[in-house]
């Protein structure tokens, strides 16, 4: 088996909070200088640059869709996906509940308001109209893994929002993205645990990882180590 | 003050609730919050919570946190299986179209007023 460094939650500069040099190739370039093997393109409520980054990637760092979600309660949830496709039909009912929340609350602001080049690109990161449950849902009916992002923070987490998981919401893994120290406290949680940086800028690359042990830097195995599946695992480093 | 007296007072539409009788329930305390981990940790047993926040959790933490209302400011309103499940629960929501700074401007000048849980 293989050991591999993974940052699973990184911003490109679609992401109205991130820093303007959050550019295809200056994330590569820092990722792989820091020893990262995996990374994960995970903006607010849209898929759409994740395909700029793993072409700048071609190929010497593995690039996975993701995203994240604000609920309607506020909550973020990251979406990590193995394939386009489905990354793609998630990003659309995304892009459709943000308008359609957006609409609600500013009557008469055209459809396509939040999108870069849109007269209000810093609204992308508003609450959508999709419940937790519904998020999760959607992610894992596409075949993708439901995270509970930043669980370790008080603002935009499940645990700041709500206090709770609710009932009958089925998170795959949840994210620490602030210490290391909460680890033992989460584990009560019983759900899987990674680390990532929530990257806005080139500085935050890297600084908090998830080691991943499995066959090979792809989707399914990573899928598999998240599960613990086959002596395959993953812990926070 | 009687939970019916702050719906008439302002202006308030029901959404759902324990029927007129429940109405006569005394209120003292207020709380208001779009965090749902500070309702639990801070709302005060028996009182009026004003939120702008409508999904269902919003209805299992008033519960847990013993709330005695819940008043929906600027507009907001639930779906139906969010007033199903307050019903069930003979768990009073209203709406108005006020903010939620007004809501409680006007309830604290009614003599509602805040507590530490």
């Amino acid at each position: 088996m293989k050991r591999i460094v993974a940052d699973l939650h990184i911003h490109t500069n679609v992401s109205p909070c991130a820093s303007e040099e959050m550019v295809p190739g200056a994330i590569v370039q820092t990722a792989l200088e820091r020893g990262v093997g995996v990374i994960a393109i995970c903006d607010h409520n849209t898929t759409g640059n994740s395909n700029r980054v793993r072409e700048a990637a071609s190929g010497g760092l593995v690039v996975l869709q993701g995203m994240e979600i604000t609920t309607c309660e506020e909550v973020h949830v990251l979406g990590l996906f193995g394939d386009d496709a489905q990354a793609s039909a998630v990003g659309s009912a995304v892009s459709e509940s943000l308008s359609e929340a957006l609409g609600a609350r500013n009557p008469g602001e055209k459809e396509d308001i939040f999108h870069k080049g849109g007269s209000k690109p810093e609204l992308l990161s508003s609450a959508t109209t999709m419940s937790i449950e519904e998020s999760v849902g959607i992610i894992r009916n596409n075949g993708g893994l439901a995270v509970a992002a930043h669980i370790d923070r008080p603002s935009f987490s499940v645990l700041g929002q709500l206090g709770f998981i609710p009932e009958g919401v089925k998170f795959d893994a949840v994210e620490i993205t602030g210490s290391y120290s909460c680890c033992e406290e989460l584990l009560s949680l019983g759900l899987p645990v990674i680390a990532s940086s929530d990257s806005h800028s080139l500085w935050d690359i890297g600084r908090m990882c998830t080691v991943f042990e499995l066959y090979a830097p792809t989707w399914k195995e990573i899928v598999l180590a998240i599960k613990g599946r086959g002596g395959r695992r993953c812990w926070v480093a | 003050m009687k939970l019916r007296e702050i719906k008439q007072r302002l202006g308030l539409s029901t959404l759902s609730g324990a029927g007129e009788g429940g109405l006569g329930e005394d209120v003292r305390f207020g709380h208001s919050s779009d965090l749902l981990s500070d309702v639990l940790a801070n709302a005060p047993a028996g009182c009026v919570l004003v939120t702008i926040q409508v999904h269902m959790n919003v209805i299992a933490v008033a519960m847990h946190a013993g709330v005695a209302a819940v008043i929906f400011s600027s507009g907001m309103v639930p779906d139906e299986e969010v007033k199903k499940k307050a019903a069930e629960e003979k768990l009073f929501l209203f709406s108005s179209q006020e903010t939620t700074f007004t809501i409680v401007g006007r309830m604290y000048e009614l003599g509602i007023i805040g507590a530490k849980r």
